[in-house]
């Protein structure tokens, strides 16, 4: 069967509590928006299928699940990431101080060559905003990653950040690839899985 | 939103990140209920955990710390009953660094996008002072696990991973040698037809004779009346009387049905049929290992948990369970604070030590984990190898041997690690069955074919069961320790559906989720 698509990139959501990591999710994923999201409950991952230069990527981007409430976001949650959105509220100084721990949880987590960006979201939020443009900036520039500020209620650069970060990760998985280096994993599995039927070589023994 | 605030009422409080515990979560958040989840530690899976080299020393450490005693006077008719270890359940450990060949490491952390050159590995010899640095300066590429197990490819944990969904939070890879070592020589166990075939260790009669006895073995029925009398003679008396070579017996007695020779032959009997019924789905061999380590099967659970409103916290004890003057548990006393629960799920070794027999039936394991520089068995294909190593004339049990490559997450490239289990034999000098074994399959100079060990930890580890827990509050449901002496997680799974059933009566355990996203597949 012919694969719907070229690529697959699992994405990861990292950042405080209710910066709004999920409403970028929904913004993205389906353009919608609700503020009445309590915290992250029944969310597990979200997909949609882009197109960058004529080749279809999948990305299959997944939330914290409220795990990063106490910090208890598990070592599963990173394995096989290729990018990571670092979400922070621009209305909210701790969530943007909290960034260098999760980059410090990033480090000792996920593979050193997994792709990262910083978002500033609730960039609607003028009013109330805490933490400047700027600073954001100099952060992103500290670790040598890309930075926005996005809003996922007025749909500002949401849909760009993540044509971004799944372009870099293209590069990457090209370079990669051309290097005829690509990366290896293991299987998941399934139910009704075109399973091959088992060889049942117990019952086909006559032969010998 | 306020993060730290913690409710103060549950369904469920789950104390400990054990696998029973967390599976017992999972199910509790699935059903609806609402689950707050702790471990003292800052890891998931106490015992069962996944830990780099550095968690590895981090933890030896941490096993040397004094145990606190902590008490809290009753407030309100509510008695205080101190959680936690009376006494250590990890003991005798021993770690030790060797010299030895090992491949050099490329840089990986610059240039990882240019290696296109591959210039095949480039060895160099080490001393003790020098691997010890290495391995750290490794850590992160190393997953060992305390309590390493497989899944039987068509067994109830695989069933149950699918039908829960949880299975798209993991990969998992087969594994490809099933290997038999006897009087030091190291065999390829015949699992499949083709390995039938191609094996040189077996006559043609007896290959015939093998095909016969395997179909044989699966068609007893489980409660029939054949099955009735296998209860009565060993395993090994029943292959005995099969017409068939030791060397066959052995194949059968101790790697397909990993039996010993006090296995009935009932049991032995339903172990093969475990076995072979996972053959032929996942290459030659029956079992899938998780990858990046056993520690990841619970994490799995958790997320699940945690995706239906399951709350984490790690890092924060439960250090009292409180209860009532009618003897039933209210909840448990954290940080300060009540909280309370209609049921407490807590690991064995968390039990108040009041309801713990600690003299009850004991299942003491000794662990080993190495890191070496070559396989066990050069002449198996490239991955993951099971090997059982019995002692044909001592009273020591078979060591069972599960070796991973960097394939499996397990280590850098180059590298191996081999974990060995075997029970613990009373009034034996601790670790005397893995030297026996050390000495015929490794090797002290780098000289031959054989592995060189060039890191060695040893502990042995006191599992508590639930069977050794008596008189709990009826609320409250202990869950035992990684059993390790079954290499599959079935005892496991089995307990944490009957601890779920006890608390939910009628309610469906783990049942697939209404609509979800599919992950999609690579293929």
């Amino acid at each position: 069967m012919a694969k719907s698509y070229d690529y697959l990139f699992k994405l990861l959501l990292i950042g405080d509590s209710g910066v709004g990591k999920t409403c970028v999710l929904f913004r993205f994923s389906e353009d919608a928006f609700n503020n009445t999201f309590i915290s992250t409950i029944g969310i597990d991952f979200k997909i949609r299928t882009i197109e960058l230069d004529g080749k279809k990527i999948k990305l299959q981007i997944w939330d914290t699940a409220g795990q990063e409430r106490f910090r208890t976001i598990t070592t599963a949650y990173y394995r096989g990431a290729m990018g990571i959105m670092l979400v922070y509220d621009i209305t909210n100084e701790k969530s943007f101080d909290n960034i260098k721990n999760w980059i410090r949880n990033i480090e000792e987590n996920a593979t050193t060559d997994v792709e990262k960006m910083l978002l500033g979201n609730k960039c609607d939020a003028a009013e109330k905003r805490v933490v400047s443009r700027e600073k954001g900036e100099q952060l992103a520039i500290e670790y040598g990653i890309k930075f926005m500020e996005t809003s996922a209620k007025d749909s500002i650069n949401v849909e760009t950040a993540f044509f971004s970060i799944a372009r870099d990760i293209k590069a990457k998985t090209e370079k990669k690839l051309e290097a005829s280096n690509p990366p290896k994993g293991g299987h998941q599995i399934k139910a009704n899985e075109p399973s091959r039927k088992p060889t049942n070589w117990l019952m086909r023994c006559s032969i010998l | 939103m306020s993060a730290d605030a913690l409710p103060t009422s549950y369904d469920v409080i789950v104390v400990g990140t054990g696998l029973v515990e967390s599976i017992v979560a999972a199910a509790a958040s699935r059903a609806g209920k609402q689950v707050l989840h702790m471990d003292k530690n800052k890891y998931y899976g106490q015992h069962w955990a996944t830990f780099n080299y550095d968690d590895v020393q981090q933890w030896i450490g941490d096993q040397d710390t004094p145990l606190e005693e902590k008490s809290l006077d009753p407030i309100d008719k509510l008695e205080f009953l101190t959680t936690g270890e009376s006494k250590r359940l990890v003991s005798n450990i021993r770690q030790e660094w060797f010299g030895g060949v090992v491949t050099k490491q490329k840089d990986v952390s610059k240039n990882s996008e240019v290696s296109g050159g591959d210039e095949g590995p480039v060895k160099e010899s080490l001393t003790a002072v020098e691997l010890k640095s290495r391995l750290a300066s490794f850590s992160r590429k190393f997953n060992l696990d305390l309590a390493p197990k497989l899944l039987f490819f068509k067994g109830p944990m695989v069933d149950t991973l699918i039908k829960s969904q949880v299975s798209r939070y993991l990969e998992f890879l087969g594994v490809q040698n099933i290997l038999l070592c006897v009087n030091g020589t190291i065999e390829l166990v015949p699992c499949s037809k083709s390995d039938v075939f191609s094996t040189r260790t077996v006559t043609i009669v007896e290959k015939r004779l093998l095909m016969k006895l395997l179909t044989n073995l699966q068609s007893y029925k489980a409660d029939s009346k054949e099955m009735e009398e296998m209860e009565k003679i060993s395993f090994e008396e029943y292959l005995k009387q099969q017409n068939i070579s030791e060397t066959v017996q052995h194949y059968i007695l101790y790697s397909i049905a990993m039996a010993n020779q006090e296995t009935t032959a009932a049991k032995g009997i339903k172990q093969a049929q475990a076995f072979l019924n996972s053959i032929g789905f996942c290459g030659n061999t029956p079992f899938i290992w998780p990858l990046y380590g056993t520690s990841e099967i619970l994490q799995a659970f958790c997320r699940l948990s945690a995706v239906y409103g399951g709350i984490y916290c790690l890092n924060r004890s439960a250090d009292f369970l409180a209860t009532n003057e009618k003897g039933s548990c209210e909840g448990v006393h954290s940080n300060g604070g009540l909280l309370k629960a209609q049921h407490v799920v807590i690991s064995t070794g968390l039990v108040p030590c009041r309801f713990v027999n600690r003299e009850g039936p004991s299942e003491s394991y000794q662990r080993a984990v190495l890191v070496t520089n070559k396989p066990v068995f050069p002449g198996g294909k490239e991955g993951i190898s099971l090997m059982t190593y019995p002692f044909l004339d001592s009273s020591f049990d078979p060591i069972t041997l599960l070796e991973l490559n960097s394939n499996s997450s397990s280590c850098p490239k180059g590298y191996f690690v081999v974990h060995l289990i075997s029970r613990k034999a009373k009034q034996s000098t601790p670790y005397e069955d893995f030297d026996k074994l050390i000495a015929d399959v490794f090797s002290t100079s780098d000289d031959g074919e054989k592995p060189t060990i060039v890191y060695k930890l040893q502990f042995t580890v006191d599992v508590l069961t639930a069977s050794q827990c008596s008189n709990l509050p009826q609320n409250v449901h202990a869950c035992s320790g990684p059993r390790c002496l079954s290499i599959d997680f079935h005892s496991s799974l089995q307990e944490a559906e009957e601890i779920f059933n006890k608390m939910f009566p009628g309610e469906e355990f783990l049942p697939t989720p209404e609509s979800t996203e599919d992950v999609p597949s690579e293929e």
